[in-house]
């Protein structure tokens, strides 16, 4: 069980008070719990913040802005929120109501920080850095064509550069 | 699993930080993330040019070696403005602290290394600033759900990361805050 301090837990007033309201109101602890909900029912739905964002009708950056505390969403936005996750927008604000057991269950799981980052995980595991390095040459090479040809002629020594990499000589 | 020398890590970032305020006073201070107009501040006067276009590689930023009296920073256009804006930070440290020998990659691969780790948390210094770790243990919060607050921020620059990189980072972020106060 995470070991989350009793005042995270509780759902102040303050959290229902100003909903849809101005959310820089709300304390920092009730902001980063919302958050976390939010996140925690994306998850669940396997849902990235792009996929989520897309559904709501906002920006992904919003969805990482709320779920990291940074601000809470306007009450519809949230109801929009919860309808996409299938969950309830009781239990986002408040923690309390039928999600509560499952997301407390996931948390119980082993208390491991990252434990909620699996996606990313699987994300990362599925990456393979094979194959980037002639890519990223051709990028360092770009940049330089961009910069040294806003200051002036492009020089001899980068049309070399790009002739041996293009080849594989380099 | 390696032994860091978290101490010359922090010690690291910390000097970093102290040499950006030396230009930019509020970096990493009470109303940071400081702006995009005094990020591009720092990097004119470390030297840095900054270009912005669309890799053909997955990598999120590089940094060059010195070309043209400039030192190269290139931003991937199509990573997320989150990434873009830690990016200009951790290669601006890395000019800062004279790693850039040959091309740097901000990528998945060699984030362990002592020089990206220092980059990385001179970058977080200002973008999960001490003011926030503050409020976040309020009312004394335990430092572990600090750090996994401190992650889940570390998450919305970078949700990239491989699962090390987030809690090794963290855990600095945590104690360049309890060690240092920054």
């Amino acid at each position: 069980m995470l070991n989350t301090s009793d005042n995270l837990h509780t759902a102040p007033a303050a959290v229902n008070g100003f909903f849809g309201i101005f959310s820089g109101h709300m304390a920092t602890d009730d902001r980063l719990q919302v958050g976390h909900r939010i996140r925690k029912l994306r998850e669940r739905r396997g849902l990235s913040r792009e996929e989520l964002a897309e559904r709501v009708g906002v920006h992904a950056g919003s969805i990482a802005r709320w779920e990291t505390g940074g601000s809470v969403p306007h009450a519809y936005t949230l109801e929009r929120i919860a309808e996409a996750c299938g969950g309830s927008a009781e239990y986002i604000r408040t923690g309390a109501g039928g999600d509560e057991p499952v997301a407390a269950a996931e948390e119980a799981g082993d208390g491991d920080v990252f434990s909620s980052l699996d996606a990313v995980v699987r994300f990362v595991e599925g990456m393979a850095p094979r194959g980037q390095e002639r890519l990223r040459k051709l990028d360092a090479l770009e940049g330089l064509r961009r910069m040294l040809t806003a200051r002036g002629a492009l020089p001899d020594w980068w049309y070399e550069l790009k002739e041996r990499v293009e080849n594989g000589r380099l | 699993m390696e032994d860091f020398d978290d101490v010359a890590v922090l010690g690291a970032a910390h000097r970093l930080v102290e040499q950006a305020r030396g230009v930019v006073g509020a970096y990493a201070g009470p109303l940071a993330p400081v702006r995009i107009d005094q990020v591009t501040e720092l990097l004119t006067e470390a030297g840095c040019h900054v270009e912005t276009f669309t890799f053909q590689s997955d990598t999120v930023a590089m940094v060059l070696p010195r070309c043209d009296g400039v030192y190269p920073i290139l931003i991937n256009r199509a990573a997320e403005h989150t990434d873009r804006v830690f990016a200009l930070r951790h290669e601006l440290a890395h000019v800062m602290a004279g790693d850039v020998d040959g091309p740097v990659f901000l990528a998945n691969e060699g984030y362990m290394a002592p020089e990206e780790r220092v980059a990385d948390l001179f970058a977080l210094a200002d973008l999960v600033p001490a003011w926030w770790i503050a409020e976040v243990r309020r009312g004394n919060t335990p430092w572990r759900e600090v750090k996994r607050q401190i992650a889940l921020a570390v998450a919305e620059y970078a949700e990239w990361w491989p699962p090390q990189r987030f809690g090794d980072r963290a855990e600095l972020r945590l104690r360049l805050y309890r060690e240092h106060g920054v």
